[in-house]
């Protein structure tokens, strides 16, 4: 990494001017400076094209073609001092790419150049720049002897860059010894240092450090805070650097348990990594051509091929762009979907839920005001118009005391036949309006009279059993109780036809159970539409949120089971 | 002398008593009233022999009157007389000290014997009266004695069978179509009429019972 560090100060000011320029401003720069016939200006706009190519396109091997077109500009005029700079350049990317010796002859060139101009500036970097190249061979005694010799040169010319750059050799002969708290420490220091050179490949290697120790040193905010600056201050080119970013970054959120971030620097990262394996194989074929020299002709490919990758590029990301917008549509047009769906259904099962309500509170209110009125007329029935009438009756009975020979008459008799008749209708429209014994005795009595009064010729002998206390029932219960048991009772009388009718009463701890079962005709559920009793009953249960199982099949009876959710008494 | 009073909140109907009673010499009406606490007031200030009762009265109710009265005057003989024909009401009327119970629709032949038994010491009840009475008191007869095991329902059968077969509630449930909870409704009842506390109890009087012999 130290490799990418330096790059002359003027260049690379020129480098981050042109970043702010379009592809198509630099495209007319080129073609400008073409037309010009201006060797010095297609110098510079060729170098240009191979910083813009390198940055946004990533592909450093036409780089290297670009760069070269560059320096041979700059060396037919005869500005030595700008044709040694872009070999520099040229050597240090080739230096990190295995073509040491090319570098190397390169820089040693562009050294004894400089060094016959006097310039220590360019001296003490064209040093390190071999001192790194050697050490990227691995030949550390050859390194170090170069190194010896800019640090003491630097002395004098206090090249902020490379002071910085010493600086980060230290930082890693900490992390190389584990030291990671140190390392950060330092990095932290140098970080000043760096941000004045500018170079922001150089800033976002410090800011990365200081990020990857802390994140290792357990501070993981602080490596969060370092990591979004490396980030920002990474050039676009610099995959290396960038892809360690990302998986700092990556590693960083996932510790912090920020899953949807983390995924995202993921996916960065893998991205690159894809990037960085097809970068290698592009580069292991230029390596290859640029060996053999291939040339001019390879430029005209390379311009070609650039060309024809621009456009596809281009096309690409059109398509990429249409496909992401359509994607995105297709999504929010789902998502819509589905929430208008589920508000939908929601708002259905509201209604639903509303409605139900509401029909149970109509016939809340329906059977309750029935019953009161009910209870009315049965009460009036027996007092006002049974009393009347019974009084009418004494009357009648009286007269003949008065008139003798009347008791005798048949129009006599006939009337008072007719009265006991009327009285006797009366009471049983009273009885079947309310049953009084219901709220003076309770369902037990009320039920009990019920089949005592049922029993009589032609029916069938009713067993009526209770089991449990059913005191303490709310009136209304016990009034729905009372009709289901009355309801289903006279449906088995009218049309079962049995010889034995079982109605039993069960009270438990959380439960009414109303049970009546004959020994009938019984009837196939299937085929048998609802009578009218049955939907009372089924109706009052559902009221009561009881349950209702009517067991029966042709010629095996009816039994008709009911439980009422009761609270402990 | 037989003393008679009357209770009875329609005015028409006390008259109209008081007519067909007349005729008998040996009948005197020596009192009425149209509300139950003037009734008992008086009654058991004048202590009739005969209480002539209506069961619906303004304020309280008939089955008090009697009530009070019996326990503070038991020499009163009270007779019911009501629109009501509900067996509930002619055994709480009893229950409460009652000696005879008649139906307001009754000729006069029979108010008059009536007055007659009670004032002996007897008890009167009309014909359709006396058959809801005897009907009330076998029954009663029965639950004392318990020589016949409760009825038991076809579907508590089908249930005790599966119980007795070591049949898990869902498993009857599944092999009657029945819900889980209305098993354990069956079963609930089941324990309450025969008494056990248990499945083993229930399984228990299944057996004393005979309750799962094949008919």
């Amino acid at each position: 990494m130290l490799v990418l560090l330096l790059a002359a100060g003027r260049l690379n000011a020129q480098a981050d001017l042109f970043r702010e320029k379009s592809f198509k401003q630099i495209q007319d720069d080129l073609s400008g400076a073409i037309e010009s016939r201006d060797p010095a200006r297609q110098a510079l706009a060729w170098y240009t094209w191979a910083l813009y190519d390198e940055q946004k396109a990533g592909n450093r091997d036409s780089v290297y073609a670009y760069m070269d077109k560059s320096a041979a500009l700059y060396l037919s005029i005869g500005d030595t001092v700008h044709y040694y700079r872009v070999r520099n350049e040229l050597a240090r990317r080739m230096a990190g790419r295995d073509l040491t010796d090319e570098a190397l002859r390169t820089q040693l060139q562009a050294l004894e150049y400089f060094r016959r101009k006097n310039d220590q500036a360019l001296q003490v970097q064209m040093m390190a720049a071999i001192y790194r190249v050697y050490l990227w061979r691995g030949d550390t005694t050859t390194a170090n002897e170069w190194r010896k010799q800019f640090v003491d040169l630097n002395r004098t010319v206090r090249d902020t860059a490379l002071l910085v750059m010493l600086q980060l050799e230290k930082v890693y002969d900490y992390q190389n010894r584990g030291q990671f708290q140190d390392a950060a420490h330092l990095s932290l220091l140098t970080l000043r240092d760096a941000r004045t050179t500018g170079q922001r490949d150089l800033i976002a290697e410090i800011e990365y450090n200081i990020g990857a120790f802390s994140r290792r040193t357990g501070k993981p905010y602080i490596a969060l805070e370092y990591l979004r600056q490396a980030e920002q201050s990474v050039l676009p080119g610099n995959y290396v650097l960038r892809r360690k970013i990302y998986r700092d970054l990556y590693e960083t959120y996932q510790f912090l348990d920020s899953m949807s971030v983390a995924a995202d620097y993921a996916i960065l990262f893998g991205q690159l990594s894809d990037t960085l394996l097809v970068r290698d194989r592009a580069s292991a074929r230029y390596r290859t051509a640029y060996q053999f020299d291939a040339g001019k002709k390879l430029q005209e490919i390379n311009t070609l091929e650039k060309e024809k990758k621009d456009a596809e590029a281009l096309a690409a990301q059109q398509r990429k762009v249409t496909l992401a917008v359509t994607a995105l549509l297709i999504l929010v047009l789902f998502t819509a979907g589905i929430i208008v769906l589920a508000y939908q259904q929601r708002q259905k099962a509201r209604r639903t839920i509303a409605n139900q309500k509401a029909e149970i509170d109509r016939m809340q209110a329906i059977l309750e005001g029935q019953e009161s009125e009910r209870e009315r007329i049965a009460h009036d029935l027996h007092d006002s118009l049974g009393g009347l009438l019974a009084a009418a009756k004494i009357q009648l009975e009286g007269l003949p005391a008065k008139q003798p020979g009347l008791a005798a008459s048949p129009d006599w008799r006939k009337l008072r036949d007719l009265l006991d008749d009327t009285v006797a209708e009366v009471r049983q429209i009273a009885r079947n309006l309310l049953p009084v014994a219901l709220i003076r005795f309770g369902l037990v009595a009320a039920i009990q009279d019920l089949v005592s009064r049922v029993r009589g010729e032609g029916v069938p002998p009713i067993t009526f059993q209770h089991f449990g206390d059913f005191s303490g029932l709310p009136n209304m219960k016990a009034l729905h109780c009372f009709r289901i048991v009355q309801e289903l009772l006279q449906n088995s009388l009218k049309y079962a036809g049995a010889t034995e009718i079982l109605v039993q009463l069960t009270r438990t701890d959380h439960e009414i159970a109303l049970l009546v079962e004959d020994d009938g005709k019984g009837f196939d559920p299937a085929t048998s539409p609802k009578g009218m009793g049955t939907h009372n009953v089924a109706q009052r249960v559902q009221f009561m949120q009881g349950e209702l199982s009517v067991q029966t099949a042709p010629g095996e009876g009816v039994s008709v089971h009911v439980t009422i959710p009761v609270a402990n008494s | 002398m037989i003393r008679i009073f009357i209770t009875d909140d329609h005015a028409m109907v006390a008259a109209g008593v008081a007519t067909l009673l007349r005729d008998e010499k040996d009948f005197s009406l020596i009192g009425q009233a149209n509300t139950g606490k003037e009734a008992i007031e008086k009654v058991l200030q004048e202590r009739p022999d005969v209480l002539l009762l209506d069961i619906n009265l303004p304020d309280i109710s008939g089955l008090e009157v009697c009530r009070n009265v019996h326990a503070e005057a038991p020499e009163v003989k009270v007779l019911a007389l009501s629109m009501l024909n509900e067996e509930s009401y002619i055994t709480a009327m009893i229950g409460a000290g009652a000696s005879g119970y008649l139906l307001k629709n009754s000729d006069k032949d029979e108010l008059i014997a009536a007055i007659r038994a009670l004032s002996a010491g007897k008890t009167y009840f009309s014909r359709d009266v006396t058959d809801i009475v005897m009907h009330s008191l076998g029954r009663k007869q029965d639950d004392k004695t318990a020589t016949a095991p409760p009825k038991i329902s076809r579907r508590e059968l089908e249930v005790l069978k599966l119980i007795v077969d070591e049949c898990t509630t869902q498993e009857i449930a599944g092999k009657l179509f029945l819900s889980e909870k209305t098993v354990e409704s069956h079963r609930a009842a089941l324990l309450t009429k025969l008494g056990a506390r248990n499945t083993a109890g229930l399984v228990k009087m299944a057996l004393k019972w005979e309750l799962l012999k094949d008919e």
